[in-house]
């Protein structure tokens, strides 16, 4: 009996400890994988910067709002129209840093010690600083050197580092990138839905986003700025429409579909009237007959008769409208996105575009920085700008005679002050960026121009000016709250009407 | 078995058969010994006994705590049950791992509610204990009949999982919730334990936490309910049949509600379509004057009080019927008992109803003296239309019972769609304002769980005093679930489906050997040493179909996009452990017990830290009263304490970094980081180290009980998923930190008034009160946002409210923007006349801290009378319902002002009186986007929970009727709330069960529920 029960016993233990073994194998998830490639990564982070939930409160919302490209009557979600401060402007922050910033920093970490991946990291190092320079340009001090790699570093609060430390970190990856970018090495890897591996167009975009950075710098420190124009220029910039730096997108799947048409689709907005096209901006494009309108503007049943549109006045709600339009009768009687161009679901969506580039470089001339003629960089604008619309389809092809009548009656030619000259550059640039209201509104910044009629919303607290900058997310300051204040005691005030860094007065 | 040897004479007969107690469960430990010989036995753990002795001898039964009975041994075997004796506590309860041990005995307090507690059904059987046992707090989330529940025993001690382990005849049960609404509003998809019939249910331990629990280990930390289902008793075979059939109506706080104002803003009724499209759900229009206005589907309608009934008008009398019948019976080696249940609940909700069934079997066999099995299959079926959804605004059709304008009647959105087919909405501005019709009869939602409980447990006695027992069990779930957002949604005008299947379970092997040694009168030895094995599983299929083409056919197929996922994952538990409990004179009890576990969670190649914690715990009993010559009036006292070590949980796959790929574009899939959270390779789960003191003291004759717990509870190196800053690329990190401490006291007081032959008055009263303390997040963390109510976010009206966990608070506390105030108190307003926002800060506790129940039952000749009162206090609550009925204004609040102006109560910046007027509309909808202190409410409550009359039929009238029992009982729950602050909504709404407790927003009203049970048994 005795040693019956001691050898029940040792059985018991024996089972219970076999069992323990080779749990490790267990851990692993079948749902997940553990690594991930390169390519994949890439496409992600180049799709994802089209922003689907932030294009419609952010990019519209706010940016085109703001520098009166589209008004609203509404004032939750298009607070821009009115300058009114809501949770909407940390959407920015926390959206891009945990998803376009972690995988392209994942997308650095895996290429950046590989050689036959070299073209692929420098595209990465590219677009990181397309990404910071947008980050930057809203909220002015950013984390930066020690941000979006929380489980790589282990930071989880990462510092908030000056704009000018930004620019700069922003202007040596570009920098390095296009010092990698060779066509002699292994090709970019597949998965680049931008450029399609062509290394001409990557070395183009990398300049242009040189001189678009380098401009930004010209009140705030002008040898920088002038030094990397000019060596932007010299590595030379977009030359043609065809260098658009762009995402294609494909109707048929909601992830990969435009994300403002997706929107406007699902959420019924062109029968709500939530955005129209502001008034200022209609009207610009109507005194001056630009083929553009009949492209980006038409009323929500699809008529784009130009003598049909009607632009919104900004800073109206539906009580006060009255006040601002005398017979206003329904929102259906005013423009909006043209639906046959801007709002197809494969509309592509744009980042940066030769014509802008033309116009810096025609500013640079004014500027006395290179030689040249800035009216010939002005209507090659116009021309690049008008051809470009094609992009949406035959509906956005602008005929060469229409350009030519346009520019018969050149804007710039009708300038003859260097201010003057100024407002037309800056103008057209406004036009020309339009839905890419985050460059339409860093731009306005720079230069003025165009110059806008603040609105003055008794709702607001920054009524009679337009906001310089967005306020940092809510939620920083309850965990990560020695570092924004840190930001905040360097650059002023966490309020809308602070200048960041590069926007001197 | 002991067997006394005396001496043997005359002819012999062999004897045996099962001893009960009055409640038909067998009773171990019975000394059996033959008049006037010294031949006897004990009953065994099965109440069974066997004897030889001399014909026609008289067999006498005794047992601590029951009356000694002396039978005739006529029939071979006999049965024999045993009544109560007035100390009633020598009884024996389950303990963990199926563990029957007398209650004398154990070092912890624990409660056991017989199945007649459960006789006034819930549709949930968990939040059918709330006001029952002392230490153990009850939530019902506001989500209807179908919802899940919130049992916390003894307060939060996990940032992680805070409810109990559930077991069932010994094997425990998956008690996954199937999603909860959250911030940005979903359904409550039910959880595990709301599928048990509770008319199967023989009795359910609460094991108090770690020091009750100690034996399961990892799974310990939150205390563990074991349930035991009804067994088949040898004997006549008895069929009995339970039906009882409740209907429920909304109860509404009307007077709440402004009813003189209707739509409109800027104090003007709508001029125009426009006008109203624009004013949507505000109530900031002109007086209501009778006069002819227009209404949002373009009908004019008299500006009048119209919506006064529309909560009756729209919601439902709810229904529950319930059926339930069982045979049982057996034979001396065999018993078994057989039911099949029905349940069916209409809900509150238009279109939303509930089916259950279940069948259970449970048999129990003698294969051969010494070697017992028995068995419990359960299978239960759910079926579930239109759950509902609650809080945010998306597809909750709840919105506009709550803020509709007072002279718009509900039912004018009836028609549901509009001239296009699509939502019919009150405006296109505010397209989440869902149409309640279309909502339930165009928006759909269905599921179906199918699921089998089962145990096989084996026992082998042999030698003497040792037993072999083994155990296998496990609980299989299978569940779809299908969603269809329709075509012409007012948010949504394209739609969606989505549908999922799941299925996932555990499984658990256990064995035991174990020794029960009396040495003699005075020492004995219960020892045991076991494992057990368990695995864990889940496998769910999801599909996605986006943007309906066809309208009106819901499918898949009807859709232009569509994307699925698979997800499988495994956990797996083995475990050793061991108790061993020794005993002096019946009076003094020392327990010593441990358990390791070694976790697949926590295993990964290259990993340093173990896989595999150790368990300890011990415990002291003393009997005083058997010790120690006490005076009579004190029959009975006994102390008790107890420390025990156990763990928690951590979820397969959290080790390591991820990644996913998603949708491919043109050919070019994208891939990603997958996690959102940091992971830890070190992680390891909690550690949660808790230990009692108590005691149990019986007055004049047990007509008087106190019993008296004070416990502390800490848990260390809980799994925080902290919150970090967005920029570092993610929002969470896992790590190993939380420090959390809850102590407190429990107190049972229990009295029996009057005791007479015909009237019987019974009372208890139960108190708790726990003290929680988060006493460290991280190194840098000494506050983290667990949830956030849906005012505020994203631009959206309202004022924010955040349930936090912080360093040197309670559990769970709600914090928002308060009012600034001067060194009086006094509210101070800027030179607008509007109020001064001041900073976020402590608005209240989101877990109340003290919890009561009072029951009282008579009996009186055939009638029972069972009252039930319970009451929480302390804690608070933000009413994200209050918050918007003042934005939109149509709560009785908003009516000051409405024609001259809001001149605020309080001070100016300057000190002086504030004497600025502000339109009222203005007033308010500041009042309500700037300062969430003004509504969070305290959230005490005492309410009228049960309240039973029945009637037990005389044993004549049954006996006509060819029946052997018959009660009919009037019943009635959640009839009164006796007390409570909360305006508008019911105290204990919350929209999850989830951590985060004290906001609400939206929810199903509260309901009244009346019905009758009808019990027969033949």
């Amino acid at each position: 009996m005795k040693h019956c029960n001691i050898k029940s016993f040792l059985i018991l233990i024996c089972i219970g400890i076999l069992f323990s073994c080779d749990f490790a194998e267990k851990n692993i998830s079948p749902n997940t994988s553990s690594t991930i490639e390169p390519g994949p990564l890439l496409t992600y982070v180049q799709l994802y910067t089209t922003d689907n939930s932030l294009c419609k409160r952010t990019q519209v919302g706010y940016c085109m709002m703001m520098v009166q490209q589209t008004a609203s009557l509404e004032r939750d979600e298009m607070a821009g129209d009115k300058y009114l401060e809501t949770a909407t402007l940390g959407e920015f922050f926390t959206s891009s840093y945990t998803s376009v910033i972690k995988n392209t920093l994942e997308l650095i970490n895996r290429t950046k010690e590989d050689e036959k991946l070299s073209n692929t990291y420098a595209v990465a190092l590219i677009w990181k600083s397309f990404l910071f320079h947008r980050m930057t340009d809203l909220y002015g001090d950013i984390p930066y050197s020690e941000a979006g790699n929380g489980y790589a570093l282990q930071n989880f609060y990462p510092k908030y580092d000056k704009q000018s430390d930004v620019y700069a970190g922003m202007i040596a990856d570009i920098e390095k990138g296009l010092s990698l970018l060779s066509e002699s090495k292994p090709a970019i890897v597949n998965g680049d839905i931008v450029y399609h591996g062509d290394i001409t167009r990557w070395k183009r975009f990398g300049n242009s986003l040189l001189l678009r950075l380098g401009m930004r710098l010209e009140k705030a420190d002008p040898a920088l700025s002038k030094a990397t124009v000019l060596k932007a220029l010299q590595g030379g910039v977009m030359q043609e429409p065809g260098d658009i730096c762009m995402v294609q997108h494909v109707a048929g799947k909601s992830a990969t579909e435009n994300p403002l048409s997706f929107i406007f689709k699902s959420h019924g907005l062109l029968n709500s009237g939530s955005i129209k096209i502001s008034k200022p901006f209609l009207t610009q494009l109507q005194q001056t007959n630009d083929p553009r309108m009949v492209v980006y503007a038409a009323l929500p049943d699809g008529n784009t008769a130009a003598n049909l549109q009607k632009g919104l006045p900004n800073g109206y709600d539906i009580m006060t409208i009255p006040q601002g339009e005398p017979g206003y009768t329904s929102l259906a009687d005013y423009s909006t996105f043209n639906p046959g161009t801007i709002l197809q679901l494969d509309a592509p969506t744009v980042f940066m575009t030769h014509a802008e580039v033309e116009l810096l470089q025609a500013e640079a001339i004014l500027k006395g920085w290179i030689s040249g003629n800035a009216g010939q960089h002005y209507e090659a604008a116009v021309r690049s700008s008008m051809k470009q619309q094609a992009i949406y389809g035959e509906k956005g092809v602008i005929s060469d005679s229409k350009i030519d009548d346009y520019l018969s009656h050149s804007l710039y030619d009708q300038a003859k002050t260097p201010e003057e000259r100024l407002n037309v550059i800056g103008t057209e640039f406004w036009i020309a960026t339009f839905i890419n209201g985050y460059e339409s509104y860093a731009n306005w910044r720079r230069t003025g121009y165009p110059k806008l009629m603040p609105v003055s919303y008794s709702g607001s607290l920054y009524k009679g000016s337009i906001p310089r900058r967005f306020s940092y997310p809510m939620q920083e300051y309850s965990i990560n709250k020695s570092h924004v204040e840190d930001a905040v005691t360097r650059q002023g005030a966490d309020n809308l009407s602070t200048r960041i860094w590069w926007d001197k007065n | 078995m002991f067997l006394f040897v005396g001496s043997i004479s005359a002819q012999q007969t062999k004897l045996s058969g099962t001893v009960a107690d009055e409640n038909r469960s067998p009773v171990a430990g019975v000394t059996v010994s033959v008049k006037g010989a010294s031949i006897g036995t004990i009953t065994d753990l099965n109440g069974e006994f066997s004897l030889q002795a001399p014909v026609n001898s008289t067999l006498v039964f005794s047992f601590i705590g029951y009356q000694t009975v002396e039978e005739k041994a006529t029939v071979s075997p006999m049965y024999v049950s045993l009544k109560e004796n007035l100390l009633e506590v020598d009884e024996v309860v389950v303990t963990a791992l199926g563990i029957k041990k007398e209650k004398k005995a154990l070092s912890y307090s624990i409660t056991e509610l017989k199945g007649d507690a459960f006789k006034i059904k819930d549709s949930n059987l968990a939040t059918g204990l709330a006001g029952k046992v002392a230490g153990v707090n009850v939530v019902k989330p506001a989500t209807g009949s179908m919802g899940s529940s919130r049992i916390i025993i003894r307060g939060n001690g996990s940032f992680g999982n805070n409810q109990p382990l559930y077991v069932v005849d010994g094997v425990p049960i998956d008690n996954s919730n199937f999603g909860q609404p959250g911030t940005w509003g979903g359904v409550d998809g039910g959880d595990g334990i709301s599928s048990l019939n509770s008319d199967d249910i023989e009795s359910m331990t609460v094991l108090k936490g770690g020091t009750a629990a100690a034996l399961y280990g990892s799974r310990a930390a939150n205390g563990a309910i074991v349930i035991t289902t009804k067994q088949g008793l040898s004997g006549k075979t008895i069929v009995e049949l339970n039906s009882s059939f409740t209907f429920d109506n909304p109860v509404v706080k009307l007077k709440d509600f402004q009813r003189e104002y209707g739509q409109g803003l800027f104090g003007v009724a709508p001029s125009s379509l426009e006008m109203a499209r624009y004013s949507g759900p505000c109530s900031w229009g002109s007086k209501l004057d009778g006069s002819s206005v227009i209404q949002f589907d373009g009908v004019m309608r008299p500006y009048v009080d119209a919506g006064k009934n529309n909560f009756s008008n729209f919601y439902n009398q709810a229904s529950a019927l319930n059926n339930n019948l069982s045979v049982s019976g057996g034979t001396e080696g065999t018993q078994y008992r057989v039911s099949v249940g029905d349940q069916r609940y209409k809900d509150l909700y238009p279109n939303s109803s509930m089916g259950r069934n279940n069948v259970s079997l449970s048999l129990h066999t003698e294969l051969s003296k010494q070697i017992t099995l028995r068995t419990n299959v359960m299978y239960m079926r759910e079926r579930v239309k239109n759950r509902q959804n609650v809080n945010d605004y998306q597809s909750n059709g709840n919105v506009l019972l709550w803020t509709l304008p007072a002279n718009i009647d509900i039912r004018s959105f009836s028609p549901a769609v509009d001239g296009n087919g699509n939502e019919l909405l009150l405006s296109d501005m505010y397209v989440y304002f869902a149409n309640p019709y279309f909502v339930a009869y165009n928006r759909h939602q269905k599921d179906a769980k199918d699921r089998m409980l089962g145990s096989l447990q084996l026992q082998y006695n042999f030698a003497e005093n040792w037993y072999l027992r083994g155990r296998a069990g496990g609980d299989m779930i299978y569940r779809r679930s299908e969603s269809v957002i329709p075509k012409g949604t007012g948010y949504n005008l394209e739609g969606n489906i989505s549908a999922g299947s799941y299925f996932g379970g555990e499984f658990n092997a256990e064995a035991i050997l174990g020794n029960n040694t009396r040495f003699n009168e005075k020492w004995a030895l219960n020892t045991f040493v076991g494992w057990n094995s368990m695995a864990a599983w889940s496998e769910s299929l999801s599909v996605y179909g986006d943007r309906f083409i066809q309208p009106n056919f819901n499918a898949v197929g009807n859709t232009e996009t569509t994307s699925g996922g698979k997800s499988r994952s495994e956990n797996y538990i083995n475990s050793i452990f061991g108790q061993t409990e020794l005993s002096f004179s019946n009076a003094l009890f020392v327990t010593v017990a441990g358990r390791n576990d070694w976790f697949s969670a926590l295993s990964l190649k290259g990993k340093t830290a173990p896989n595999h914690i150790f368990y300890p715990s011990a415990g002291l009993g003393f009997v005083v009263s058997q010790a120690v010559s006490l005076p009579s009036w004190i029959p009975y006292l006994k102390t008790r304490g107890s420390w025990a070590q156990s763990g928690g949980a951590v979820s397969p796959y959290s080790l390591a970094l991820t990644y996913g790929y998603g949708q491919a574009i043109n050919g070019n899939p994208t891939g990603f980081i997958d996690s959102g959270t940091i992971p830890n390779l070190n992680l390891k789960p909690l550690l949660s180290t808790s230990y009692e003191v108590g005691f149990d003291i019986r007055f004049l004759g047990n007509r008087l009980g106190l019993d008296a717990t004070y416990y502390v509870r800490n848990t260390k190196d809980d799994i925080v998923n902290a919150q970090i800053s967005s920029a570092s690329g993610y929002n969470n990190v896992l790590i190993n930190a939380g420090k959390i401490t809850n102590q407190g006291v429990e107190v049972l007081l229990t009295a029996t008034p009057v005791k007479s032959k015909n009237v019987t008055w019974n009372s208890s009263l139960n108190f708790s009160y726990n003290k929680s303390e988060i006493k460290r997040i991280t190194d840098n963390v000494t506050s983290f946002i667990i949830a956030t109510s849906r005012t505020g976010l994203a631009g959206d009206q309202g004022s924010p409210a955040y349930i936090y966990q912080e360093v040197g608070e309670p559990y769970g506390i709600i914090k928002g923007y308060s009012y600034v105030r001067d060194e009086n108190n006094q509210i101070v307003f800027d030179e607008n006349g509007l109020p001064v926002r001041g900073e976020i800060k402590k608005l209240g506790e989101g877990v109340h801290p003290f919890t009561l129940g009072f029951s009282n039952s008579f009996s009186f000749k055939s009638f029972s009378l069972n009252i039930l009162l319970d009451g929480k206090f302390g804690g608070s609550l933000f009413s994200g319902t209050n918050d918007m009925a003042y934005f939109f204004g149509n709560h009785k609040g908003t009516l000051y002002g409405r024609e001259g102006g809001v001149i605020g109560q309080g001070v100016k910046q300057d000190g002086s009186i504030n004497d600025k007027a502000v339109p009222a509309m203005d007033y308010y909808m500041y009042l309500a986007n700037t300062i969430s202190e003004a509504f969070v409410y305290d959230a005490s409550f005492v309410k009228l929970r049960e309240v039973s009359l029945g009637y037990n039929f005389p044993k004549q009238v049954v006996a006509r009727l060819g029946l052997s029992d018959l009660t009919v009982s009037l019943v009635g729950r959640n009839l009164l709330t006796l007390y409570s602050k909360v305006p508008m909504v019911d105290p204990e709404s919350s929209f999850t069960s989830g951590n985060a407790q004290g906001l609400e927003q939206w929810g199903l009203p509260t309901t009244q529920s009346w019905g009758f049970n009808l019990n027969v048994k033949f």
